[in-house]
C-alpha cells in the first residue's frame, strides 16, 4: 500500500468552537482514489472536520496538507477542493445550465471548452436536458445529481459530500450511492464522504472513519470495522452484535447473530436459551432466544427454524467473536 | 395568485392614497353645532354655558383655569356652569369660523355656540362671511365690569368684548444688544451692521411674523387706515413694503447657505434663545411667560419700536343663535373681573385690560408698561391669504 | 357550480370586507379630490388652471423638482447604509453585531416630533457638535438646517431601521450553503455577494425602496421643522396650499399630484411582487 499517493493529509488537527466542543489531534491520511466515510451520531465532529477541509472553519492548530501542500491558510475559494452540501446547495436564480457553468466561468474557461463538458457531465448524471429548467423545478434526488455534477466539472483534487443524500428517500438514496460509486471509479476521484448512516458507509467506502464525541474510535476497511471492532462504540454502532455478560467476570462477549450456531435441546453448546420470537427474512429466519434476562439474535438456516416452536430449549454455540472490558478490546 | 393579486392592489392602493384622505374634508364640519341644547342643566340646577375657542395649548390650559374659577368661586358660581369647547390651532384652524358660518347659514338655532373667543382674522373673516347680525349686539348694562375698559375691537366693536390685549414686541437678548432699536429706522440700521443676526418667523406660520412683514410693508404706505382695510385695492399699495422686505433679505439669520424664516414664532424664539441671532419679533405674551417658565434666559428682554408692530385684542361674541345668552353674559363679566385678568396676566403674561391697582403685578412688571391704548390693531381680513402667498413667492425664493 | 368558481367566490368573499372599507375611507375621499382638482376655484366649471399652476409657476416647480431630489437622495442613500447595515447582521456573527440587531429599530420607537427636535438640537450650527467642537477650538458650523441635507439626515433616521428591517429579512432567507457553496466553486466574497446575495435580495431592496419613497414623498414634520422657505417640499407646498392661501382646488390638484407619483412607486412595488421569476415560482 506503501506505493500509493497521499492525497490528503491530517495532521494532529484541533478544531475548538468557542463553545468547547469541537474535534482534537486528528491524524489521518487519505490515498488517491479512495473512498474515506466518516461515520459517528450526530454532533460527534465529524462535519467539523469536513468544514474544516472546505476551508469554512479555522482551524485552531495543527496542519491540512492536499497533494503535499498545506492549505489552511487559503479561503474555500482557492482550494482544491468541492462540497455537496446536505440540501439547498443549487443556486435557486441561475438555471441549472448556469449553475453548472458558474464555476467554470470563474476559472475563465471559455465556453466552448466547458459547454460540452457540462454536456457530457449531465449525461453521467443521468439528467442531460434539464439545462433549462431551474432547480426548484426538480426533485430533491435530481437536484444532488446536479450537485454532484456542479462540483465534478471543476475537477477538485478532492470532493466533499457532507451527508448529500439524507434528505432523500430510501430507494433513491440507493441509487444514488451506486451511481457515486461508479462515477469515483470511473473518474478515480478522491472522496470525502460524511454520514451517520452505517449502512451507507458500508456500502460506499475504501475506508471508514467511526467517530464518537469528537475522536476517532477505529479507521478501517469496512471489513475489518464489521468484523474487527475496536471498541465497543464501533462495535454497537456497526451491523448487528449481540452483547453476552460472561459470568462472574467484567468480560463482555461480542457476537453477531450469524456467527452464531443454535442446535435444539439443552446442554449442546456454550450457552442454553429459549425460543423467544422467530421470523422469516427471506433466504433465513431471524431468530430471538431468551438467555437469562438477555436476549440475543440469531440468524439460523430455515431448516433449523422449521422444528423449533416458542419455548423450546435451544443451544447456542459462539463462533467469531470479540471481548470487551470497559468499552475496549481485551 | 389570482388572490395575491387583488390583495397586493387594494393594499398599494391604501398606501397611495392615505396621502390624500387628510385632503378632502375641507368645509363641512357642522356636526357639533346641530346638538340643541335646550333646557340642559347639571346636577346641581345649574345652568350649563359652552364656551368655544381656538389657539395653542396655553390657551387651553388658560380657559381651563378660568373656568374652573368661574365654576366655583365666582358670583356666578350658583347659576352657571362653563363648559369648554377647544380646537387646537394647526389642526384645522379654518374649522371654527367654517363652524360658525354653516351654522350661521343653516339658520340654525338653539345650539350651544354660548359664546365664542373669536379674534383678529377670524372675527374678520366672521364677520365678512355673514355680517355681524348673527352676534348679540353687546349690552353694556349686562356687563357691569365692562366700565373701567376702555380698549375696543377695530372690527364689529359693538359685537365683541375685549378681554386681554397681546402685542408684538421686539424680543433681544440684552448681553449681545445694549441699547435696543426704538424706531424701524434703527431697526433696519442694527440689521445692516450685524447681518445673519435678526429673524422672523414666516408669515403664516404665526403672528409675529405676520406682524413685522406686515408692519414693513404698510409702514409704507402713508394712509394709517390701509391696516383695518380688506379691500383688495391696497394690495397694489404693496410693491413698495415688499421692495423692502427683500432689501432686508441679506441681512437675515442664515443657515445651509441660504437665509431662513424659521417656522413658527416659538422658530425664532429658540433661535434667539441659542444665541444663533439676538433679536426677533415676537409675542409678549410668549416672550414673558417662557421667561418666568425659565425656558428662556433671563437676558432676554423686549421693548416696543415706533411704529409699533400690531398688537390685537382678545374678544369674546355671543352668536344669536345659541342657547344661553345670560350666562354668556355672565362669563364675559367674570373675565373682567380682578380675579380672571390676575389668572390671565400670571398664567400668560396677558396685558390686562383693566386698572392694575388691585392686580399684582409683580414679576410682569414689562406687562404693564405696554400701553394698550397705543396698539396698532390691523385687520386686513382675507387679504392676509394673498398677502403671504405673495411673501412666499417672492421673499421665501430669494434665498 | 365548479370548484374552482366555488374557490374564486371564497378568495373575493374574504376580500369583500376590506374592500368596502377601502372603497368607503379612501376610494371616496380620492374621488372627490380628484373632481375638485378639476373644478375653478370660483366658478366651479372643469378647468385644468389647477395644475397647470404647479407645472408652470416657477416656484412650484421648484418645489416639485426639490421634493424629487431629496426623495431620491432619501432612498439611495437610505437604501445603499441599510443594506450595508443588514449585511453585517446577517453574516457578523459578533456581540457587538448581535447587539446592534436588538438596538437597530429603536429609532423606529421614537415619536417622529421628538426625534426631529432631538436631531435639530444635535446639528444645528449651535447645537452639540457646535459645542463639542468649541471645546477644542473648533467653529462647527454643519449648516444642515434648513437645507435639503438636514431634511434628508433626518430622513436617513426614519428610513435606514425600516428598510434594513425588510433587507434583513431578505437576506435571512438566503441559505448559508448558498453562500458556501458559491464560494467553494471558487467564487471570492465580492463575485459571491453580486451573482449570489444581491440577485437574491434584490426584491427586498425594490420593496424597501418603494416604501421609502412613498413616505418620503409627502413627509411634512421633518422638512417643516428643518426645511428652509424655498424651495419647498411638496408635503409643505399642500399645508400652504391648504391652510394659508385657503386655495382648495389647488390642494386637491397637488394632491392628486402626489398621488401619482407615488402610483409610480406603487406600480414598480406591486409589478415586483406579482412578476414573479421564472425560479420563484
Amino acid at each position: 500500500m506503501s506505493d500509493r499517493k497521499i492525497k490528503l493529509q491530517i495532521k494532529d488537527m484541533t478544531k475548538f468552537y468557542d463553545n468547547g466542543d469541537g474535534v482534537a489531534h486528528i491524524n489521518l491520511d487519505v490515498y488517491e482514489g479512495e473512498i474515506v466515510t466518516f461515520l459517528g451520531p450526530s454532533g460527534c465532529g465529524k462535519s467539523t472536520i469536513l468544514r474544516t477541509l472546505g476551508g469554512f472553519l479555522d482551524v485552531t492548530e495543527g496542519d491540512i496538507l492536499i497533494d503535499g501542500q498545506s492549505i489552511i491558510a487559503l479561503p474555500p475559494e482557492k482550494r482544491p477542493t468541492a462540497m455537496v452540501f446536505q440540501s439547498y446547495n443549487l443556486w435557486p436564480h441561475m438555471s441549472i445550465y448556469e449553475n453548472l457553468a458558474f464555476g467554470l466561468k470563474l476559472r475563465k474557461i471559455p465556453k466552448s471548452t466547458y459547454d460540452p463538458d457540462i454536456k457530457k457531465m449531465l449525461e453521467l448524471v443521468h439528467m442531460s436536458g434539464t439545462e433549462k429548467k431551474y432547480p426548484g423545478q426538480l426533485s430533491g434526488g435530481q437536484q444532488q445529481r446536479i450537485a454532484i455534477a456542479r462540483s465534478l466539472l471543476l475537477k477538485p483534487s478532492l470532493l466533499l459530500l457532507d451527508e448529500p443524500f439524507s434528505a432523500l428517500d430510501a430507494k433513491i438514496r440507493q441509487e444514488m450511492r451506486e451511481e457515486l460509486k461508479k462515477i469515483q471509479s470511473d473518474l478515480g476521484i478522491t472522496i470525502i464522504f460524511v454520514t451517520h448512516d452505517q449502512e451507507e458507509a458500508m456500502a460506499l467506502s475504501h475506508r471508514i472513519v467511526v467517530m464518537n464525541k469528537g475522536k476517532f474510535d477505529q479507521v478501517g476497511t469496512p471489513e475489518e470495522i464489521y468484523d474487527d471492532p475496536q471498541t465497543l462504540h464501533v462495535a454497537s454502532f456497526i451491523g448487528e452484535m449481540n452483547f453476552i455478560k460472561r459470568d462472574g467476570t467484567d468480560v463482555t462477549v461480542a457476537v453477531r447473530p450469524e456467527d452464531l450456531t443454535v442446535v435444539p435441546g439443552k446442554d449442546k453448546g456454550d450457552l442454553n436459551a429459549t425460543v423467544r420470537t422467530s421470523m422469516l427474512m427471506g433466504h433465513y429466519v431471524s431468530l430471538t432466544a431468551q438467555y437469562g434476562e438477555d436476549i440475543i439474535k440469531c440468524f439460523v438456516d430455515r431448516e433449523v427454524s422449521e422444528n423449533l416452536r416458542v419455548g423450546d430449549d435451544i443451544s447456542l454455540t459462539i463462533g467469531k467473536h470479540t471481548l470487551f472490558r470497559d468499552g475496549s478490546r481485551v | 395568485m389570482k388572490f395575491k393579486r387583488v390583495s397586493a392592489c387594494l393594499l398599494a392602493a391604501a398606501m397611495a392614497a392615505t396621502l390624500l384622505a387628510g385632503c378632502g374634508s375641507s368645509g363641512s364640519s357642522d356636526a357639533a353645532s346641530t346638538a340643541a341644547s335646550e333646557a340642559e342643566t347639571s346636577a346641581g340646577g345649574k345652568e350649563t354655558v359652552t364656551l368655544w375657542a381656538t389657539g395653542s395649548d396655553n390657551v387651553r390650559a388658560v380657559y381651563e383655569t378660568l373656568i374652573e374659577d368661574f365654576n366655583t368661586n365666582s358670583d356666578y358660581a350658583d347659576q352657571y356652569q362653563v363648559e369648554l369647547q377647544f380646537m387646537l390651532s394647526g389642526t384645522g384652524t379654518q374649522a371654527l369660523t367654517d363652524m360658525l358660518v354653516a351654522a350661521a347659514k343653516a339658520n340654525q338655532t338653539g345650539t350651544d355656540y354660548d359664546i365664542v373667543d373669536l379674534s383678529g382674522d377670524d372675527l374678520s373673516k366672521i364677520v365678512s362671511q355673514m355680517g355681524t347680525e348673527y352676534l348679540v349686539e353687546l349690552d353694556d348694562s349686562k356687563i357691569p365690569n365692562a366700565a373701567g375698559v376702555s380698549a375696543e375691537s377695530s372690527v364689529a366693536p359693538e359685537f365683541v368684548q375685549p378681554f386681554r390685549g397681546t402685542t408684538v414686541v421686539l424680543a433681544y437678548d440684552s448681553e449681545a444688544v445694549e441699547t435696543p432699536p426704538t424706531t424701524f429706522e434703527e431697526l433696519e440700521a442694527w440689521m445692516k451692521e450685524n447681518p445673519g443676526r435678526f429673524a422672523y418667523n414666516q408669515p403664516g406660520t404665526g403672528g409675529a411674523g405676520d406682524s413685522f412683514a406686515r408692519t414693513t410693508v404698510y409702514n409704507q404706505i402713508a394712509d394709517e387706515s390701509a391696516i383695518t382695510s380688506d379691500d383688495e385695492a391696497w394690495t397694489a399699495e404693496w410693491d413698495a413694503g415688499f421692495a423692502k422686505l427683500a432689501e432686508l433679505n441679506e441681512y437675515m439669520y442664515e443657515s445651509g447657505g441660504s437665509h431662513v424664516y424659521p417656522a413658527k414664532n416659538q422658530g425664532t424664539l429658540d433661535l434667539l434663545n441659542q444665541g444663533d441671532i439676538d433679536m426677533c419679533p415676537n409675542w409678549a405674551d410668549m416672550v414673558l411667560s417662557q421667561r418666568a417658565a425659565g425656558t428662556l434666559k433671563d437676558t432676554i428682554k423686549i421693548t416696543q419700536i415706533d411704529p409699533s408692530f400690531t398688537g390685537s385684542f382678545q374678544t369674546l361674541a355671543i352668536p344669536t343663535f345659541g342657547s344661553h345668552e345670560d350666562g354668556a353674559y355672565a362669563f364675559i363679566d367674570y373675565m373682567l373681573s380682578e380675579a380672571a385678568q390676575t389668572i390671565l396676566v400670571h398664567d400668560m403674561a396677558a396685558i390686562p385690560l383693566i386698572d392694575t391697582t388691585n392686580i399684582d403685578m409683580e414679576g410682569y412688571e414689562d406687562v404693564a408698561s405696554l400701553d394698550t391704548s397705543s396698539f396698532r390693531i390691523m385687520s386686513i381680513g382675507d387679504l392676509s391669504t394673498s398677502f403671504n402667498e405673495r411673501w412666499d413667492n417672492e421673499i421665501a425664493t430669494i434665498g | 357550480m365548479s370548484k374552482r368558481l366555488k374557490n374564486y367566490l371564497a378568495a373575493y368573499g374574504m376580500v369583500l370586507p376590506a374592500f368596502l372599507v377601502v372603497m368607503l375611507t379612501v376610494a371616496y375621499p380620492i374621488i372627490s379630490a380628484v373632481i375638485q382638482s378639476f373644478r375653478d376655484e370660483d366658478t366651479g366649471e372643469f378647468t385644468l388652471a389647477n395644475y397647470t399652476y404647479f407645472f408652470t409657476e416657477p416656484a412650484q416647480v421648484n418645489n416639485l423638482l426639490y421634493t424629487l431630489m431629496v426623495v431620491f437622495l432619501t432612498v439611495i442613500i437610505a437604501i445603499v447604509i441599510a443594506y450595508l447595515l443588514a449585511l453585517y447582521l446577517r453574516f457578523v456573527k459578533s456581540k457587538i453585531a448581535k447587539t446592534i440587531g436588538t438596538l437597530y429599530l429603536l429609532p423606529r420607537f421614537v415619536p417622529a416630533m421628538c426625534a426631529v427636535y432631538a436631531m435639530i438640537t444635535i446639528i444645528r450650527d449651535s447645537g452639540l457638535i457646535n459645542r463639542i467642537g468649541q471645546l477644542f477650538g473648533l467653529n462647527i458650523t454643519l449648516g444642515l438646517m434648513y437645507h435639503a441635507s438636514g431634511i434628508i439626515v433626518m430622513n436617513l433616521w426614519f428610513n435606514i431601521p425600516f428598510a434594513a428591517m425588510m433587507i434583513t429579512a431578505g437576506l435571512g432567507a438566503i441559505p448559508d450553503s448558498i453562500i458556501e457553496g458559491a464560494r467553494d466553486v471558487g467564487a471570492g466574497r465580492w463575485k459571491t455577494f453580486t451573482s449570489m446575495i444581491l440577485p437574491l435580495s434584490l426584491k427586498d431592496v425594490v420593496i424597501a425602496s418603494t416604501f421609502v419613497f412613498m413616505t418620503n414623498v409627502g413627509s411634512f414634520t421633518t422638512p417643516y421643522l428643518m426645511g428652509g422657505n424655498a424651495p419647498k417640499m411638496l408635503g409643505i407646498a399642500l399645508y400652504d396650499q391648504f391652510n394659508k392661501y385657503l386655495a382648495y382646488n389647488r390642494s386637491a390638484a397637488l394632491s392628486v399630484i402626489m398621488f401619482l407619483i407615488c402610483s409610480v412607486s406603487a406600480g414598480v412595488y406591486i409589478y415586483t411582487n406579482l412578476n414573479e421569476k421564472e425560479w420563484e415560482k
